[in-house]
Protein backbone atom coordinates (compact mmCIF):
# COMPACT_ATOMS: atom_id res chain seq x y z
CA UNK A 1 0.00 0.00 0.00
CA UNK A 2 1.13 3.63 -0.83
CA UNK A 3 1.61 5.79 2.06
CA UNK A 4 1.17 9.16 1.84
CA UNK A 5 0.72 10.07 5.52
CA UNK A 6 3.04 12.60 6.99
CA UNK A 7 4.59 11.21 10.66
CA UNK A 8 3.40 13.55 12.38
CA UNK A 9 0.19 13.00 11.77
CA UNK A 10 0.47 9.24 12.18
CA UNK A 11 1.82 9.66 15.31
CA UNK A 12 -1.31 11.71 16.29
CA UNK A 13 -3.36 8.95 15.70
CA UNK A 14 -0.77 6.72 17.44
CA UNK A 15 -1.15 8.73 20.96
CA UNK A 16 -5.00 9.24 20.57
CA UNK A 17 -5.28 5.28 20.25
CA UNK A 18 -6.69 3.71 23.27
CA UNK A 19 -8.16 0.24 24.13
CA UNK A 20 -11.82 1.99 23.10
CA UNK A 21 -9.78 3.29 20.11
CA UNK A 22 -8.00 0.85 17.68
CA UNK A 23 -5.72 2.23 15.50
CA UNK A 24 -6.56 3.36 11.83
CA UNK A 25 -5.84 1.08 9.13
CA UNK A 26 -4.18 3.49 7.24
CA UNK A 27 -1.55 4.09 9.87
CA UNK A 28 -1.36 0.40 10.83
CA UNK A 29 -1.21 -1.15 7.59
CA UNK A 30 -0.63 2.15 5.26
CA UNK A 31 2.32 4.16 7.47
CA UNK A 32 3.83 2.05 10.06
CA UNK A 33 5.01 -0.74 7.43
CA UNK A 34 6.96 1.61 5.67
CA UNK A 35 8.26 4.09 8.41
CA UNK A 36 11.01 2.06 10.74
CA UNK A 37 10.54 5.26 12.97
CA UNK A 38 6.89 5.54 13.82
CA UNK A 39 7.29 1.43 14.11
CA UNK A 40 9.21 1.60 16.73
CA UNK A 41 7.59 4.18 18.80
CA UNK A 42 4.47 2.43 17.94
CA UNK A 43 6.08 -0.76 19.54
CA UNK A 44 6.90 1.60 22.40
CA UNK A 45 3.81 3.14 22.86
CA UNK A 46 2.29 -0.38 22.46
CA UNK A 47 4.93 -1.66 25.42
CA UNK A 48 4.29 0.83 28.07
CA UNK A 49 0.53 1.09 27.59
CA UNK A 50 0.70 -2.83 28.11
CA UNK A 51 2.67 -2.20 32.04
CA UNK A 52 -0.15 -2.76 34.10
CA UNK A 53 -0.92 -3.98 37.68
CA UNK A 54 -2.64 -6.89 39.14
CA UNK A 55 -6.66 -6.80 38.06
CA UNK A 56 -7.82 -6.12 41.34
CA UNK A 57 -4.85 -3.63 42.44
CA UNK A 58 -7.14 -0.32 42.51
CA UNK A 59 -10.94 -1.67 42.98
CA UNK A 60 -12.16 1.47 41.23
CA UNK A 61 -15.45 1.27 42.82
CA UNK A 62 -13.74 0.72 46.59
CA UNK A 63 -11.70 3.80 45.87
CA UNK A 64 -14.88 5.87 44.86
CA UNK A 65 -17.01 4.57 47.76
CA UNK A 66 -14.27 5.99 50.31
CA UNK A 67 -13.22 8.86 48.13
CA UNK A 68 -17.27 10.05 48.38
CA UNK A 69 -17.11 8.98 51.97
CA UNK A 70 -14.16 11.26 53.13
CA UNK A 71 -15.22 14.22 51.18
CA UNK A 72 -18.75 14.01 52.83
CA UNK A 73 -17.11 13.61 56.51
CA UNK A 74 -14.57 16.53 55.77
CA UNK A 75 -17.56 18.45 53.46
CA UNK A 76 -18.55 21.15 56.52
CA UNK A 77 -15.02 22.70 55.89
CA UNK A 78 -15.68 22.82 52.60
CA UNK A 79 -19.03 23.57 52.26
CA UNK A 80 -18.54 26.94 54.38
CA UNK A 81 -15.60 28.25 53.82
CA UNK A 82 -16.54 31.94 53.35
CA UNK A 83 -18.51 32.48 55.97
CA UNK A 84 -15.87 30.47 58.76
CA UNK A 85 -13.16 32.84 57.46
CA UNK A 86 -15.57 35.73 57.88
CA UNK A 87 -16.55 34.79 61.56
CA UNK A 88 -12.74 34.24 62.35
CA UNK A 89 -12.19 37.85 60.61
CA UNK A 90 -15.20 39.39 62.59
CA UNK A 91 -13.52 38.06 66.02
CA UNK A 92 -10.31 39.24 65.54
CA UNK A 93 -11.93 42.62 64.61
CA UNK A 94 -13.82 43.20 67.26
CA UNK A 95 -11.28 41.71 69.67
CA UNK A 96 -8.56 44.28 68.56
CA UNK A 97 -11.36 47.20 68.75
CA UNK A 98 -12.19 45.91 72.15
CA UNK A 99 -7.93 46.00 73.29
CA UNK A 100 -7.51 49.15 71.84
CA UNK A 101 -10.46 50.78 73.21
CA UNK A 102 -9.56 49.77 76.89
CA UNK A 103 -5.40 50.94 76.32
CA UNK A 104 -7.28 53.67 74.89
CA UNK A 105 -9.13 54.80 77.69
CA UNK A 106 -6.68 53.45 80.13
CA UNK A 107 -3.82 56.42 78.96
CA UNK A 108 -6.39 58.83 79.12
CA UNK A 109 -8.07 57.94 82.43
CA UNK A 110 -4.35 58.08 84.52
CA UNK A 111 -0.96 59.57 84.18
CA UNK A 112 0.51 56.56 86.17
CA UNK A 113 2.32 54.08 84.51
CA UNK A 114 -0.36 51.26 82.61
CA UNK A 115 -0.37 48.42 84.57
CA UNK A 116 -1.57 44.70 83.32
CA UNK A 117 -5.44 44.92 83.79
CA UNK A 118 -5.37 41.86 86.70
CA UNK A 119 -3.33 44.35 89.02
CA UNK A 120 -5.84 47.63 88.12
CA UNK A 121 -8.78 45.93 87.52
CA UNK A 122 -9.35 44.23 91.21
CA UNK A 123 -12.69 44.88 92.53
CA UNK A 124 -13.33 46.44 96.16
CA UNK A 125 -15.47 43.66 97.18
CA UNK A 126 -13.12 41.06 96.92
CA UNK A 127 -10.73 43.22 99.67
CA UNK A 128 -12.91 42.15 102.30
CA UNK A 129 -12.73 38.56 101.43
CA UNK A 130 -11.18 36.09 104.33
CA UNK A 131 -8.30 33.80 102.28
CA UNK A 132 -10.15 31.14 102.08
CA UNK A 133 -13.37 32.88 100.86
CA UNK A 134 -10.91 33.96 98.17
CA UNK A 135 -9.24 30.31 97.40
CA UNK A 136 -13.53 29.01 97.11
CA UNK A 137 -13.81 32.00 94.57
CA UNK A 138 -10.74 31.05 92.79
CA UNK A 139 -11.87 27.20 92.54
CA UNK A 140 -15.23 28.33 90.86
CA UNK A 141 -13.39 30.48 88.42
CA UNK A 142 -13.02 29.11 84.65
CA UNK A 143 -9.16 27.46 84.25
CA UNK A 144 -8.40 29.86 81.68
CA UNK A 145 -9.72 33.29 82.46
CA UNK A 146 -9.31 35.81 79.54
CA UNK A 147 -9.56 38.73 80.95
CA UNK A 148 -6.79 37.96 83.58
CA UNK A 149 -4.90 37.50 80.59
CA UNK A 150 -3.06 41.07 79.50
CA UNK A 151 -4.58 42.52 76.58
CA UNK A 152 -3.06 42.99 73.12
CA UNK A 153 0.20 40.83 73.40
CA UNK A 154 -2.11 37.96 74.80
CA UNK A 155 -4.21 38.07 71.65
CA UNK A 156 -2.46 36.45 69.38
CA UNK A 157 -1.92 33.36 71.36
CA UNK A 158 -5.65 32.79 71.86
CA UNK A 159 -8.19 30.55 70.27
CA UNK A 160 -11.38 31.24 68.46
CA UNK A 161 -13.51 29.82 71.29
CA UNK A 162 -11.22 31.82 74.09
CA UNK A 163 -11.69 35.04 71.78
CA UNK A 164 -15.43 34.30 72.13
CA UNK A 165 -15.42 33.57 75.52
CA UNK A 166 -13.36 37.10 76.32
CA UNK A 167 -16.27 38.91 74.38
CA UNK A 168 -19.13 37.65 76.12
CA UNK A 169 -17.49 38.41 79.71
CA UNK A 170 -16.90 41.88 77.88
CA UNK A 171 -20.87 42.54 76.44
CA UNK A 172 -21.59 41.68 80.33
CA UNK B 1 -28.22 14.36 34.67
CA UNK B 2 -26.32 11.84 36.90
CA UNK B 3 -24.45 9.10 35.53
CA UNK B 4 -24.17 10.61 31.43
CA UNK B 5 -20.85 9.85 30.57
CA UNK B 6 -20.44 11.88 28.15
CA UNK B 7 -20.47 14.96 31.02
CA UNK B 8 -17.02 16.77 30.10
CA UNK B 9 -14.76 17.41 33.47
CA UNK B 10 -15.25 20.65 33.68
CA UNK B 11 -18.79 20.06 33.68
CA UNK B 12 -18.79 17.40 36.41
CA UNK B 13 -16.26 19.72 38.21
CA UNK B 14 -18.81 21.98 38.04
CA UNK B 15 -21.36 20.08 39.65
CA UNK B 16 -19.61 18.62 42.09
CA UNK B 17 -18.80 22.46 43.15
CA UNK B 18 -22.62 22.92 43.34
CA UNK B 19 -23.00 19.92 45.75
CA UNK B 20 -23.39 17.31 43.55
CA UNK B 21 -21.35 13.99 45.33
CA UNK B 22 -22.73 11.99 42.39
CA UNK B 23 -19.81 13.99 39.93
CA UNK B 24 -16.98 13.63 42.14
CA UNK B 25 -17.82 9.52 41.89
CA UNK B 26 -18.12 9.81 38.16
CA UNK B 27 -14.55 11.26 37.97
CA UNK B 28 -13.10 8.72 40.24
CA UNK B 29 -14.94 5.77 37.87
CA UNK B 30 -13.29 7.80 34.47
CA UNK B 31 -9.42 7.98 36.35
CA UNK B 32 -9.06 6.04 39.04
CA UNK B 33 -7.64 2.69 37.11
CA UNK B 34 -5.64 5.13 34.68
CA UNK B 35 -3.90 6.95 38.10
CA UNK B 36 -3.53 4.11 39.73
CA UNK B 37 -1.27 2.65 36.20
CA UNK B 38 0.57 5.66 35.70
CA UNK B 39 1.16 5.36 39.34
CA UNK B 40 2.78 1.76 39.19
CA UNK B 41 4.61 2.66 35.78
CA UNK B 42 6.21 5.57 37.84
CA UNK B 43 7.22 2.80 40.30
CA UNK B 44 4.82 2.75 43.19
CA UNK B 45 4.38 -0.63 44.59
CA UNK B 46 1.24 -2.28 44.16
CA UNK B 47 0.14 -2.70 47.51
CA UNK B 48 0.42 1.34 47.94
CA UNK B 49 -1.69 2.02 44.68
CA UNK B 50 -5.15 1.74 46.25
CA UNK B 51 -4.57 4.21 49.12
CA UNK B 52 -2.39 6.60 46.96
CA UNK B 53 -5.03 6.98 44.05
CA UNK B 54 -7.98 7.13 47.23
CA UNK B 55 -5.43 9.80 48.36
CA UNK B 56 -5.13 11.81 45.04
CA UNK B 57 -8.75 12.49 44.12
CA UNK B 58 -9.35 13.44 47.76
CA UNK B 59 -6.83 16.01 48.02
CA UNK B 60 -7.87 17.52 44.22
CA UNK B 61 -11.29 17.27 45.47
CA UNK B 62 -10.40 19.10 48.91
CA UNK B 63 -8.03 21.39 47.16
CA UNK B 64 -10.74 22.72 44.32
CA UNK B 65 -10.49 26.16 45.23
CA UNK B 66 -6.57 26.28 44.11
CA UNK B 67 -7.46 24.52 40.83
CA UNK B 68 -6.89 26.87 38.25
CA UNK B 69 -9.68 27.02 34.86
CA UNK B 70 -7.34 26.98 32.43
CA UNK B 71 -5.03 23.62 33.64
CA UNK B 72 -7.71 20.55 33.20
CA UNK B 73 -8.59 18.36 35.74
CA UNK B 74 -6.62 15.52 34.93
CA UNK B 75 -3.28 17.29 34.57
CA UNK B 76 -4.28 18.63 38.06
CA UNK B 77 -4.77 15.25 39.58
CA UNK B 78 -2.00 13.97 37.96
CA UNK B 79 -0.24 16.66 39.82
CA UNK B 80 -1.20 15.92 42.80
CA UNK B 81 -0.66 12.62 42.52
CA UNK B 82 2.88 12.53 41.96
CA UNK B 83 3.63 15.07 44.69
CA UNK B 84 1.79 12.29 46.66
CA UNK B 85 4.08 9.61 45.16
CA UNK B 86 7.50 10.56 45.55
CA UNK B 87 7.90 8.20 48.60
CA UNK B 88 6.22 5.84 46.85
CA UNK B 89 8.78 5.93 44.27
CA UNK B 90 11.57 4.94 46.61
CA UNK B 91 9.42 2.34 48.20
CA UNK B 92 8.97 0.79 44.51
CA UNK B 93 12.36 0.57 43.31
CA UNK B 94 12.72 -2.34 45.80
CA UNK B 95 9.82 -4.45 43.17
CA UNK B 96 10.61 -7.12 41.60
CA UNK B 97 8.19 -8.75 39.42
CA UNK B 98 6.19 -6.64 37.27
CA UNK B 99 2.72 -7.66 35.26
CA UNK B 100 2.48 -6.60 31.75
CA UNK B 101 -0.93 -7.23 30.36
CA UNK B 102 -1.86 -6.42 26.56
CA UNK B 103 -4.37 -3.23 26.03
CA UNK B 104 -4.31 -2.19 22.80
CA UNK B 105 -6.13 -4.68 20.69
CA UNK B 106 -3.38 -6.80 19.19
CA UNK B 107 -2.76 -5.44 15.19
CA UNK B 108 -2.67 -8.86 13.81
CA UNK B 109 -4.03 -11.40 16.33
CA UNK B 110 -0.79 -13.10 16.15
CA UNK B 111 0.15 -14.45 20.02
CA UNK B 112 4.13 -13.88 18.50
CA UNK B 113 2.97 -9.97 18.47
CA UNK B 114 1.48 -10.04 21.67
CA UNK B 115 4.65 -11.79 23.42
CA UNK B 116 6.70 -9.16 21.64
CA UNK B 117 4.77 -6.19 23.18
CA UNK B 118 4.88 -7.72 26.63
CA UNK B 119 8.79 -8.40 26.26
CA UNK B 120 9.12 -4.65 24.87
CA UNK B 121 6.98 -3.51 27.91
CA UNK B 122 9.60 -4.99 30.48
CA UNK B 123 12.04 -3.87 29.32
CA UNK B 124 10.45 -0.22 28.47
CA UNK B 125 10.16 -0.67 32.36
CA UNK B 126 13.56 -1.63 33.36
CA UNK B 127 14.87 1.24 31.01
CA UNK B 128 11.98 4.17 32.28
CA UNK B 129 14.17 3.51 35.48
CA UNK B 130 17.18 5.01 33.98
CA UNK B 131 15.85 7.99 32.59
CA UNK B 132 15.98 11.67 34.20
CA UNK B 133 12.41 12.41 36.36
CA UNK B 134 10.76 14.70 33.77
CA UNK B 135 12.10 12.40 30.87
CA UNK B 136 10.49 9.61 32.22
CA UNK B 137 7.06 12.05 33.70
CA UNK B 138 6.39 13.04 30.14
CA UNK B 139 7.26 9.96 28.38
CA UNK B 140 4.67 7.68 30.22
CA UNK B 141 2.22 10.66 30.49
CA UNK B 142 2.33 11.02 26.86
CA UNK B 143 2.87 7.15 25.65
CA UNK B 144 0.54 5.46 28.13
CA UNK B 145 -1.60 8.41 29.37
CA UNK B 146 -2.29 9.66 26.21
CA UNK B 147 -1.83 13.37 27.34
CA UNK B 148 -0.75 16.22 24.90
CA UNK B 149 1.57 18.19 25.81
CA UNK B 150 -0.28 21.10 26.89
CA UNK B 151 -1.73 18.48 29.72
CA UNK B 152 1.28 17.10 30.01
CA UNK B 153 3.59 20.98 31.49
CA UNK B 154 0.75 21.37 33.86
CA UNK B 155 0.76 18.09 35.34
CA UNK B 156 4.71 19.01 35.87
CA UNK B 157 4.56 22.73 36.01
CA UNK B 158 6.77 22.88 32.73
CA UNK B 159 6.63 24.41 29.36
CA UNK B 160 4.73 22.74 26.52
CA UNK B 161 8.14 23.74 24.21
CA UNK B 162 10.17 21.52 27.20
CA UNK B 163 7.84 18.73 27.33
CA UNK B 164 7.78 18.18 24.13
CA UNK B 165 12.12 18.07 24.07
CA UNK B 166 11.88 15.32 27.23
CA UNK B 167 9.86 13.03 25.47
CA UNK B 168 11.86 13.43 22.20
CA UNK B 169 14.97 12.52 24.41
CA UNK B 170 13.31 9.59 26.02
CA UNK B 171 12.33 8.47 22.97
CA UNK B 172 15.14 8.70 21.29
CA UNK B 173 17.30 6.95 24.73
CA UNK B 174 14.70 3.64 25.00
CA UNK B 175 14.50 2.61 21.23
CA UNK B 176 18.13 2.27 21.33
CA UNK B 177 17.94 0.53 24.74
CA UNK B 178 14.89 -1.39 23.75
CA UNK B 179 16.01 -2.18 20.03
Amino acid sequence: MKCDMKCDEARRLMHQADSNTALPEEVRVGHLPECPECAEEWALIRGVRGVRPQEMAVDVQAVARRVLLRLANARPDTARPTRRRMSRIVIWATAAAVAFGVGLSSLRSTSAPILPISTVSVLPELADLRQDELNQLLAILPAVDPLSQPLGAGLSDMTDDELQRLLRAMEG
Amino acid sequence: MAGDASLTDEALVAAYRNGAQWAAGMLVERYAAKLGRFLYTRGAPEADLEDLTQEAFFKAFRSLEGWRGEATFRSWLYRIALNLGRDAWRKGRKRTQVTLEHEIPSTDGNPESLFEAQETGRRILRELGTLPRLQRDVFILRAQQGMNYAEIAQALNTTEGAARVHYHHALRRLKEAVA
